[in-house]
């Protein structure tokens, strides 16, 4: 029963989702979690579809949902300010490879502060100019810099020694 | 595609590199169902009709037996003195503790995943959100009472949450539409909090609730002081651009974190006196903290975790600190990390199972026997005596299961 505005919706969405896809799983690292952001940032785009659809940079409106719900989802743990592995429990064994190398890269980044984690993946992984992110988290580029510094001591601190083990990086 | 030119950037790219790819699986993205669950959304607005406000049963929410006084405080033990500080938790004579804990899985009308993320203090409310199988549902919230639902509500918004229910079965939350709103649920009702975006974070029994006014993140701390005022914005100290009050207690105290420029958040208190207070950093081998990261308030007890930070690592220690000396505690080994804190300083933390903590004894509270495999516990309330925790499980599986533990 589309009728106009839902068939623009329709044509929008699946020229998106690939993207949108891969963005949520850089900034979750979780094929599954993934999906659900995807699911989610579509959902709310088409209850406000009637009144954005002819917003100037739809594109990165909805960039910007997407990544406002990844932090949603991370803002309850950081009140808690939980960690991947309670600290009681020895942290998981190291082991090498790809697999385990891009685990311990994830598993030290999801205990970095999440604005931090969100502005280095969108930088460095999804490959996005300084003033993009800084749209997108609707800070200054200078907060954007910033926080890419902080996320980055923060990164090789957790890291620490085991940064040797990530081939070639420092 | 653009370029980073410095070579700190190119060194932040490579670091960054093995988690570069596409997910390999199919897209499980069902289009219609978000249209579909989109209409409904746009049908059921909950904060401009509350038409989808839905009760399973009628309930009254200050129903009960506890005893109000004019704070509207339940009856709680005292607090136990302390005769000495450090480096463990010392008391004037050896409490009992928590005996003969048992656990039990919070009905949920049958979902199989569902979480606890709050509780009262009197150990008899608590709230949670339920997960429906498949996607393009909503979630609804769930408050129960005595072990059983009494209420589930469905609010529009995205990805709600209900983080605090006080003794009179009063709870706040925040929802999000796409900026980030505070809502209190009472008598079977939602309505947004006055003050535009922001979070609320916790109610105590006298209905003052905290929160953050303005965007996630970088909002700053706010206090309603009851759930129709308008909120009050808690001051900042000079060299603070952001801040969020977490937790209240009865007495009015605001426990929350301050964010200097520039910098990570560390541990504030606004006190019921009208004071302020920058939560000292406590030492440990002779070396202070950079930061203190509060986990919860309750009665002028403070528990949370001092954070040392060294070039390469990052580590932690475990507290518990009591407004009136300004002193910390450290807690004993196997305590595991604080997670709330009850009105008699007893501490319930986060190990391989929820731990509670008297003095220098640690009570491991039982594990959920129809759970296979290592799970984690996540730990979101204690009640002032110290008998009730309420929390839930985490595994591999992406399940969760709301769980309750009683002591005698």
């Amino acid at each position: 029963m589309a009728n106009g505005s839902d068939a623009e919706y329709l044509a929008y969405v699946h020229g998106r989702t690939t993207g949108l896809r891969r963005t949520a799983y850089l900034l979750s690292g979780d094929e599954h979690h993934a999906d659900d952001l995807v699911q989610e940032t579509i959902t709310k785009l088409y209850v406000r579809w009637s009144r954005i659809s002819g917003v100037e940079n739809l594109d990165a409106y909805v960039h910007t949902m997407l990544v406002r719900i990844f932090l949603d989802e991370k803002r309850r743990g950081w009140w808690k300010v939980r960690l991947g592995v309670p600290p009681d429990r020895p942290a998981p064994v190291q082991a090498g490879g790809d697999v385990e190398e891009r685990a311990l890269l994830r598993a030290a980044l999801s205990q970095v502060p999440p604005r931090q984690q969100a502005v280095l993946v969108l930088r460095f992984l999804c490959d996005q100019p300084v003033a993009d992110v800084a749209r997108v988290l609707s800070c200054s580029e200078g907060t954007v810099k910033s926080q890419t510094a902080h996320g980055l001591t923060a990164l090789r601190r957790i890291l620490g020694d085991r940064i040797h083990s990530l081939g070639g990086t420092r | 595609m653009n370029k980073h030119p410095d070579s700190a950037d190119r060194d932040a790219a490579a670091l960054l590199s093995p988690l570069a790819g596409d997910p390999a699986g199919p897209s499980r993205i069902d289009v219609a169902g978000a249209m579909a669950e989109g209409r409904r959304r746009r049908r059921t607005r909950w904060w401009t009709s509350g038409i989808a406000v839905v009760a399973a049963t009628a309930t009254t929410a200050a129903g009960g037996t506890l005893a109000f006084s004019a704070l509207g405080r339940p009856t709680t033990p005292p607090p136990r003195p302390i005769v000495n500080a450090s480096p463990s938790i010392a008391v004037a004579a050896p409490p009992a503790g928590p005996k003969d804990c048992t656990v039990s899985r919070l009905p949920t009308d049958g979902f199989e995943k569902a979480l606890v993320t709050g509780g009262d203090p009197s150990g008899r409310w608590h709230v949670g959100r339920l997960y429906p199988p498949g996607r393009a549902q909503q979630r609804p919230l769930v408050l129960w009472r005595d072990g059983k639902i009494v209420s589930k509500v469905l609010f529009d918004g995205g990805d709600d949450s209900l983080t605090d229910v006080n003794s009179r079965g009063v709870a706040v939350g925040s929802g999000f539409d796409p900026d980030i709103s505070p809502y209190v649920y009472s008598d079977g009702k939602a309505r947004t909090l006055a003050g535009g975006e922001g979070a609320a974070s916790a109610i105590n029994d006298a209905g003052v609730v905290v929160g953050s006014l303005g965007p996630l993140y970088e909002g700053v701390p706010a206090r309603w002081p009851s759930t129709t005022a308008k909120p009050q914005r808690l001051p900042l100290p000079a060299g603070a651009e952001a801040g969020e009050a977490g937790d209240i207690d009865e007495a009015g105290n605001v426990l929350g974190t301050i964010t200097p420029k520039g910098k990570e958040g560390t541990g504030y208190l606004w006190l019921a006196d009208g004071t302020t207070r920058r939560m000292p950093l406590p030492e440990v081998d002779g070396r202070k903290a950079d930061m203190f990261w509060p986990a919860a308030i309750r009665d002028g007890w403070v528990v949370g975790r001092a954070v040392f930070d060294t070039a390469d690592s990052r580590s932690f220690a475990y507290f518990r600190y009591r407004i009136a000396s300004n002193r910390y505690e450290r807690l004993v080994n196997g305590a595991g990390m604080p997670a709330r804190v009850a009105a008699n300083g007893w501490v319930v933390g986060e190990a391989e199972r929820p731990v509670i903590t008297v003095g220098t004894r640690n009570t491991k509270l039982p594990a959920y026997s129809k759970l296979k495999g290592e799970h984690d516990y996540i730990v979101e309330s204690i009640s002032d005596d110290g008998l009730v925790v309420a929390g839930y499980s985490a595994g591999p599986d992406t399940a969760n299961h709301p769980l309750l533990w009683r002591c005698r």
